[in-house]
């Protein structure tokens, strides 16, 4: 084993060590056979502790300056005021409806002419006789189309809001 | 920093109070998290003048992103986040590789009790060494050691796996090591 891998183990066991000691006594027999005859690694098992004990005090809050909630409140104050958050529920309610209308639709509205025709294509294998939808079927189509994109463009722009 | 700490329901409702514009919400919320992450920025910048901008950026950023908070959620890893990234761009842009000698008052200080100087001084020497550090480096060693977060916590902040982050954790430490305690 070489000096790096001893020095790897020790970084996975370093957590929570307060005294070189412990950290050599949590390690695995190899780590701990390599350490005592490596007077390299040893050393380095005892800075590795004494540096996690310093970056421990990192953790301390440093003086704060008397004026920083001051500053802070004055740069809010700067910024235009929080628009209230909208309530999207009415949305939710809107796409249940659009989902039922569309469930409905297809249940009770005559399949269009030119969809029969590709129906009775695949159950009888025969060449139907193709007619163009009627205007109203037509319609109906590009008012959902359009109905659907405009409720996806309004919550994506609401939602970006 | 545990990802599954609870919400404290006051929080959350000067959270709901904040997103429908009360300012003594947002003034409340200001003095509960100022400190951490006053604390954070002075530790990733290594300048007290800096770390209070960052602070107020911090604010500003997260009063514009309100609207879009779940109250539901802590609100303090969310600030810790913005705080990270607005202090990483911050090194970036001022290309400060290394950071600048702590601005202190130790020379200032001399009532005070010698151990007292003397732990100022090591905590100087020991901010410059992180210092040393690259920034991703040293944002992951102070979010470790000063916010202790978690590897997984702090891989969610920064974008990065939990693994990466471990991996940058121990170099940056042997990094320290050779800096503080001499070569082994």
């Amino acid at each position: 084993m070489s000096c790096a891998s001893v020095r790897e183990c020790m970084q996975e066991h370093l957590e929570g060590t307060r005294h070189p000691l412990e950290l050599a006594g949590r390690l695995p027999d190899w780590a701990q056979r390599h350490l005592e005859g490596c007077g390299p690694c040893r050393e380095a098992c005892w800075q590795l502790v004494n540096v996690d004990c310093s970056l421990r005090r990192l953790s301390e809050i440093p003086p704060v300056p008397v004026d920083l909630t001051a500053g802070v409140l004055a740069a809010l104050s700067a910024e235009p005021a929080v628009t209230p958050t909208r309530d999207r529920r009415w949305m939710q309610v809107a796409a249940a409806l659009l989902v039922l209308l569309c469930l409905v639709g297809w249940t009770y509205v005559p399949m269009p002419v030119s969809l029969s025709a590709g129906w009775s294509l695949v159950a009888s294998w025969t060449l139907p006789s193709f007619e163009l939808p009627g205007l109203t079927e037509t319609m109906m189509a590009v008012c959902a189309g359009v109905a659907l994109l405009g409720a996806t463009a309004l919550n994506w722009r609401w939602a970006r809001a | 920093m545990s990802p599954a700490r609870q919400v404290d329901p006051s929080e959350r409702e000067l959270v709901l109070a904040a997103q429908q514009g009360s300012a003594p919400a947002l003034e409340q919320i200001v003095r509960l998290h100022q400190e951490g992450l006053w604390r954070l920025g002075n530790r990733l910048l290594g300048s007290p003048s800096e770390a209070q901008d960052l602070v107020q950026e911090t604010f500003v950023s997260a009063l514009r992103g309100l609207a879009r908070f779940q109250a539901g959620r802590p609100l303090r890893p969310w600030l810790v986040t913005i705080a990270t990234r607005l202090g990483l761009n911050m090194l970036r842009t001022r290309r400060r590789a290394r950071l600048e000698p702590f601005e202190s008052d130790v020379a200032d200080a001399s009532p005070e009790p010698s151990v007292e100087v003397e732990r100022r001084l090591e905590m100087e020497r020991l901010m410059a060494a992180v210092g040393t550090l690259e920034a991703i480096p040293r944002a992951i060693v102070v979010l470790h050691y000063s916010e202790e977060m978690t590897c997984g916590e702090i891989g969610a902040v920064l974008e990065m796996t939990e693994s990466a982050v471990k991996v940058a954790l121990f170099r940056a430490r042997e990094r320290l090591r050779a800096r503080l305690g001499g070569p082994a």
